[in-house]
């Protein structure tokens, strides 16, 4: 675990170093984000001040909703998608061979590699706004920040492994282009609050590919408005997704043919 | 893996392969907008046999040339050495490792060097991907300052450690690829053709380096390269191989020995004489006077010399081998 925590570590600072090489790209990055952020921002204020209330979710639920969307999005973006964005055009083009001879777990290498640093900036400052908008609008306990934390951090484990698991298929669909938007604009589900889902498709965005459910099962929690039936049911779908993917790498990497040299 | 442990202590294999298969299944499209539609629907598929029935064992310490053109199944068995690819059958062995189990133990004692792939972070300084290496192999602080200084010292790089990888040249950033491969002082190396792309005094430079190397480190050397210096003045023994299958493996001597069907006779003459009196000796290659390159079947050389020596006025003579290019094109051209 150490060793891992010191290469993630390496990591971090590598890809600092990597983007601070190319300052115009961080200035406007930061810029991009803060605009993004009052654009969601004022759309909401706009839907909600015709709407009043969407499906239950007042404006004050559907402002955290977007406020833990973007933290967990950004953490998304920051240590997971730029790596398995790679992962899967490496795979293509065989320049996944150098990665496979490191005697390191294949998952996290392929994982945790290259990471977005700038975007995390943003994140810890957007989690900072989270905090002082939670405990000014919801009376919220220790215990209740801990249980939104965890299962923020489950939710993004259950991303994460539906992500992986789609990269992966890249072993025999080599050509899967843009699959950070394909994967971005599933995860744009995640904004809105799930009530808006119905049937199968609820089960399907809850618990098969946890969209729905990262952003809005911390809010609910925070909210006092879910159950622990619910909460158990997300928490076993991503912990599954996540050996999942670790089977499936297993068995995708015997069929890995390279490319030629 | 009992057998092979026994032979293993006996020999100090380090390597062995026995009856390596490695088959891949890949599609044929027809040319045109056409194919393509029609590849959609119904696809023809074609085994590729990349390496077929191949064995062979390595000692420790030995510098192995794989030898074969394009095609002809070196990298995949490199490949195969390395874990990056699962067999079809047959059974590999390497440091006493099923190479696919991928172990940690096995991956630290192993590199892998293709001239054509690198490693290293292309935004920043070479030295940032060897710290990182460090990490990845866990290499201790002492361990790694005296390798890294030795490995800087040998290639000369010392000046361009802290300069961005994509702004040095080829041969620079080859020299640091080896490096990075070499930081853990691996016990077995698989070079897949190093030199490719390189000025010939940087393949010079290259080929030095791994000499002393394997001298030095006593580490077990595979290299492919399509260049036969690269061959001729690193490796004793080559293994050819072509559309999968061995060909030959054994000292470079014994290719010249069993293939080489002709040997050359390099002539000064001291007057002019007349064609057909050279053609009596052998096939001449040429013949501009006073210099001529007579062909001579190989084992009537001697006397074919002497014959040439009687009968014409010669100033100066040498019989000489034909070269190793020749002789292993010769090798693949007959044994189509």
């Amino acid at each position: 675990m150490k060793r891992y925590l010191t290469l993630l570590h390496n990591f971090l600072v590598i890809s600092l170093k990597r983007e601070l090489e190319y300052r115009t790209n961080t200035i406007l990055s930061v810029l991009f984000s803060f605009v993004w952020v009052v654009t969601t921002y004022i759309i909401t204020t706009v839907v909600f001040g015709q709407a009043g209330k969407i499906a239950g979710w007042s404006i004050h639920d559907a402002i955290l909703l977007i406020l833990v969307y973007y933290v967990i999005s950004t953490f998304l973006r920051t240590f997971i998608a730029p790596s398995i964005i790679d992962f899967s055009q490496n795979i293509r083009l065989g320049k996944l061979d150098l990665l496979l001879t490191k005697p390191v777990d294949v998952q996290f290498m392929t994982s945790c590699q290259k990471l977005n640093m700038i975007r995390s900036i943003r994140g810890f400052f957007m989690f900072v706004v989270l905090m002082l908008y939670a405990t000014q609008y919801y009376p919220i306990s220790l215990f209740t920040a801990c249980l939104a934390f965890v299962f923020g951090i489950l939710g993004i484990l259950g991303m994460y492994a539906a992500y992986y698991l789609l990269a992966t298929a890249s072993f025999w669909f080599e050509n899967i282009w843009n699959l950070e938007e394909l994967f971005m604009s599933m995860y744009e589900a995640g904004k809105h609050p799930f009530d808006i889902y119905q049937g199968p498709l609820r089960a399907v965005a809850l618990y098969i590919l946890p969209v729905a459910g990262i952003g809005a099962i911390p809010t609910l929690i925070i909210r006092h408005a879910i159950s622990p039936f619910t909460l158990a049911l997300f928490a076993c779908s991503t912990l599954f997704l996540f050996f999942l993917s670790r089977i499936f790498l297993r068995y995708a990497l015997r069929q890995y043919t390279s490319a030629s040299s | 893996m009992i057998k092979w442990a026994f032979r293993s202590i006996m020999n100090e294999l380090v390597i062995s392969v026995q009856h390596l298969t490695k088959h891949y299944k890949v599609y044929k499209k027809q040319p045109g907008l056409g194919g393509s539609l029609k590849a959609l629907f119904s696809r023809t598929y074609e085994t590729i046999k990349a390496v077929d029935d191949v064995s062979f064992d390595i000692a420790q310490g030995e510098l192995i040339g794989f030898i074969g053109p394009n095609g002809a199944g070196k990298t995949t068995t490199l490949k195969v050495l390395s874990g990056l690819l699962y067999p079809t059958s047959g059974s590999v062995s390497v440091l006493g490792f099923n190479p696919w189990d991928r172990k940690a133990a096995f991956q630290k004692q192993f590199s892998l060097v293709m001239g054509q792939k690198n490693q290293l972070w292309w935004d920043l300084p070479a030295i940032e991907s060897f710290l990182l290496n460090k990490a990845i192999y866990e290499i201790p602080e002492k361990q790694f300052q005296e390798t890294l200084d030795k490995l800087v010292d040998l290639l000369d790089v010392r000046d361009v450690l802290n300069v961005q990888v994509r702004k040095l040249s080829l041969g620079q950033r080859m020299k640091c690829e080896l490096i990075a491969a070499l930081l853990h002082n691996p016990k077995v190396l698989f070079l897949d053709e190093p030199t490719i792309g390189l000025d010939v005094m940087m393949q010079k430079v290259m080929r030095d380096f791994i000499k002393s190397y394997n001298k030095e480190f006593g580490a077990t050397i595979i290299l492919t390269s399509h260049y036969m210096e690269d061959v001729k003045e690193l490796c004793k023994r080559v293994v050819i191989i072509d559309h999968g299958k061995k060909l030959f493996d054994g000292e470079l001597q014994g290719i010249i020995d069993k293939h080489a069907r002709n040997r050359i006779l390099s002539i000064v003459l001291s007057e002019d004489v007349p064609r057909k009196k050279l053609e009596a000796i052998g096939e001449i290659k040429s013949y501009e006077h006073p210099q001529a390159t007579i062909l001579v079947p190989r084992k009537e050389a001697s006397e074919r010399a002497a014959k040439l020596l009687q009968t014409l006025p010669v100033a100066d003579i040498t019989i000489e081998e034909p070269p190793i290019e020749a002789i292993i094109r010769d090798v693949f051209q007959t044994t189509k």
